[in-house]
């Protein structure tokens, strides 16, 4: 069987076993809490505007912050109870302070009517129709991004094929791989109904070949299916980064500067496939979803968790007490957390706690091995770019391609001379960007 | 609960353990076939050269390290490498105050002085050896017989180095009926040329004899990933296509390209020198256009200058030419439609 793969790229070390903490673990739903926190800024873009105000009582699932414009989401309540604060600042897992609309649990688990609908009835749905069902229930996307979804299918510009992104190459994650070995079905009807919303023909599913188990129960499910094909990827990071999917799959180049839709392509992560489905046919705005908690604790697993909901409700003090670092999102693109007192948002697919961050030895000149050149997906020189950085020549740094850097960190990752050539990147970005 | 401040950086969290004193470590390994050559055939000579160019080498880093100011970079084995280098480049009869000049010329002034390793434009081993060849050619082309010899009574012997020289002297001078018949030497036992040449049994520098220890150490770099193997593929290459083209027009018939190729120090140059990460350009289109510039340059030089050997000197060359070379290969960024040079604004 032909496997995917794109140009570049490196294997992580012990990506396997990293992944095997929390493969065959059992989903966890934790105790809903007594508080919880939803920031206002959770999507790319611009914060949600709270449509209730302190005192209010609100029912699960019911809208507590409006999108303010098109390139913005719908926020709703995972549970019942009183609204606290609209304006509480609370550390996000961004690393910034956001404001946050705070809702204290009555424990009465009231829930709005949902409006459901029969499988039969929702494949009836107009494009219009569910992108508007995509708006209501606050879709962004869950890979990590936060792109708000109906962004990607309101447009003017022709869409052929829809991808679907269950590639997880993050060393630690698992819980897409969760969504899929437990959501086939509404994985693949999800998908169905990005194709109707997007008006493309072709869907794909994109599994990379340490998740055989899950890529044969999709062929199965599939098997007489012409419309959507799944496809297997080598394992290699970072294969599940949109543009390098693309790429790999279909053999098209995302433009420079560019969305995959200038080249007719809708990437979304299953994930946010699932919860389309969810919003479609149960008509349950996005309040929960699947969560990754491992490391160095006692017991790596995974989550299916309400948003807004602290970490330091999910994990043992104990198990704090005894780790440094506090990461959230993935081993090689995540944050650290200075604080446990830090929510969870749509964003997040990961928490992991380490030990400490890896020993590595002092910055040491460039010996031009050209390693973070080879391995570089989106082909670009990054020690180059950070001697650009160093000596201020910012002017230079769109020439040599700055803004194809998707910030994988594979660069840092292989550099001998341990140079964290990505944070002289990000830097001569930032700067590019304020001029 | 009482917050406990963590540990805050930015991403990746991960390294790859990778370091460049783990990569010098496994040159100084690939390096120890080539060594283990070289002392079987050349015994004490062998020992003392290579002691005296990397305890040298070593010293200079130190010491210039010291002088100029900087963190003591000797842990990062740079200068090890480059004083075995430098050592197996030498014949066995080496006197050694001319080796550790060597090694002061290459540590000193072609690395430190341009600020050390990663900043150097020449390779400095390379660097030394042609100047010593310029400057103490008499010395320095008093070849040893293998296995025979001992250091204090070295004996001037043939290489086939010079065998192959003869007859390019003879093409360049234009004389092809000496041409041939200086080949014919060569030819009456050409077989059993390269097979000496193979094992290593020939006079010469140090490292440059045996071709077997030198495609080992090679298989170990390639097996380590610390080599590019774009350059030594695409430096024999070329060497072998401009020897074949020049057996052709001379009609020195089939088995002198390959006895030119494994003479002298194109093979121990193409494996251990040109592939410096430092000196050498960045993206495969560039190594490619760096290796055939040293193989179409080592001919040139073997054929028609007055030294025998083209490897140091065709490196140094293209050394310099490394940061034009990377200026103009540089890779296709990623959803970039490659632009023309000179269409850029």
């Amino acid at each position: 069987m032909k496997k995917f793969s794109f140009k570049g790229g490196i294997h992580i070390h012990g990506s396997a076993e990293k992944k095997a903490l929390t493969t065959n673990s059992q989903i966890i739903i934790p105790k809903d809490p007594e508080y919880l926190y939803l920031p206002l800024n959770q999507q790319l873009g611009r914060p949600s505007v709270p449509v209730v105000a302190v005192g209010d009582q609100v029912k699960a699932g019911q809208i507590l912050a409006k999108m303010d414009g098109g390139f913005s989401a719908n926020i709703h309540s995972p549970i019942s109870g009183i609204v606290e604060h609209v304006d509480f600042l609370i550390n996000e897992p961004t690393g910034q302070l956001s404001k946050s609309i705070v809702i204290k649990n009555d424990f009465s688990n009231q829930e709005v009517e949902y409006i459901s609908r029969t499988t039969d009835e929702a494949m009836k749905l107009t494009a219009k129709n569910i992108v508007d069902i995509m708006e209501e229930s606050g879709l962004v996307g869950l890979g990590g991004a936060t792109f708000p979804t109906p962004i990607k299918y309101t447009g003017n510009k022709k869409c052929d094929a829809v991808i679907l992104n269950g590639i997880e190459c993050e060393p630690y994650n698992t819980a897409d791989y969760v969504i899929m070995k437990n959501h086939c079905k509404e994985v693949i009807r999800g998908l169905k109904y990005m194709l109707i919303a997007s008006g493309a023909s072709k869907g794909y599913i994109c599994i990379e070949d340490n998740k055989m188990d899950v890529f044969e129960t999709f062929r199965q499910t599939l098997s007489g299916d012409t419309d959507i094909q799944v496809a297997l990827f080598k394992e290699k990071y970072p294969q599940g980064a949109e543009k390098q999917l693309v790429s790999a799959l279909l053999n098209k180049e995302v433009p420079y500067g560019g969305l995959p839709i200038d080249i007719g392509v809708i990437v979304n992560n299953v994930g946010t496939a699932k919860a389309l489905c969810d919003a479609v046919e149960l008509g349950k705005p996005l309040t929960h979803h699947y969560l990754t908690i491992t490391g160095n604790i006692k017991s790596p697993s995974n989550y299916y968790v309400p948003v807004g909901i602290l970490f330091k409700d999910l994990i043992d003090d104990e198990d704090f007490d005894k780790n440094n670092v506090l990461l959230a999102g993935g081993l090689m693109m995540g944050k650290t957390m200075y604080t446990e007192n830090t929510p969870v948002t749509k964003g997040i697919n990961a928490i992991i706690l380490l030990e400490d961050l890896p020993k590595v030895s002092p910055e040491l000149p460039c010996v031009r091995c050209s390693s973070c050149i080879d391995n570089c997906p989106a082909f670009l020189a990054p020690t180059t770019l950070s001697q650009l950085v160093k000596n201020n020549k910012y002017d230079t740094l769109d020439e040599y391609g700055i803004l194809a850097c998707i910030e994988c960190g594979t660069c840092s990752y292989v550099c001998p001379s341990h140079i964290p050539l990505l944070d002289y990147i990000r830097h001569g970005k930032l700067e590019l960007r304020r001029r | 609960m009482e917050n406990k401040m963590r540990k805050v950086t930015w991403s990746p969290f991960a390294h790859s353990g990778n370091s460049v004193n783990m990569a010098m470590l496994d040159v100084i390994i690939s390096l120890i076939p080539v060594i283990l050559a070289s002392i079987i055939f050349f015994r004490m000579g062998s020992v003392l050269v290579l002691l005296t160019t990397t305890a040298a080498a070593v010293s200079f880093e130190y010491i210039s390290r010291l002088v100029l100011k900087r963190y003591n970079s000797c842990q990062d084995l740079s200068a090890v490498v480059t004083g075995l280098i430098l050592g197996l480049t030498l014949p066995p009869s080496t006197p050694l105050l001319i080796a550790i000049l060597g090694s002061l010329i290459a540590i000193v002034v072609v690395k430190q002085l341009f600020g050390g390793i990663g900043n150097n434009v020449f390779n400095p081993a390379a660097a030394a050896r042609a100047f010593l060849a310029i400057a103490f050619s008499v010395p320095l082309t008093n070849w040893v017989n293998p296995m025979t010899a001992t250091y204090v009574d070295a004996t001037t012997s043939a290489t086939p180095l010079s065998l192959v020289k003869t007859v390019m002297m003879n093409i360049k001078a234009g004389d092809l009926e000496a041409a041939r018949s200086a080949y014919s030497v060569i030819e009456s036992d050409a077989v059993g040329l390269i097979k000496l040449l193979f094992t290593g049994e020939v006079a010469g520098s140090l490292g440059e004899t045996s071709a077997i220890a030198i495609i080992i150490g090679l298989i170990y770099l390639i097996v380590k990933k610390r080599i590019h193997t774009e350059i030594v593929a695409s430096y024999i290459g070329s060497a072998f296509l401009v020897t074949i083209i020049l057996s052709l027009i001379y009609d020195l018939g089939p088995l002198f390209p390959l006895i030119s190729i494994l003479a002298g120090g194109l093979l121990f140059g193409a494996v251990f020198m040109a592939t410096d990460w430092v000196t050498s350009p960045m993206t495969k289109k560039g190594r490619i256009i760096f290796g055939i510039g040293l193989g179409v340059l080592t001919i040139i030089i073997r054929t028609f200058s007055n030294f025998p050997e083209g490897v140091v000197f065709s490196i140094l060359i293209m050394n310099m030419a490394t940061p034009l070379i990377d200026r103009h290969t540089g890779n296709r960024i990623f959803g970039k439609v490659k632009v023309k040079d000179n269409e850029k604004k």
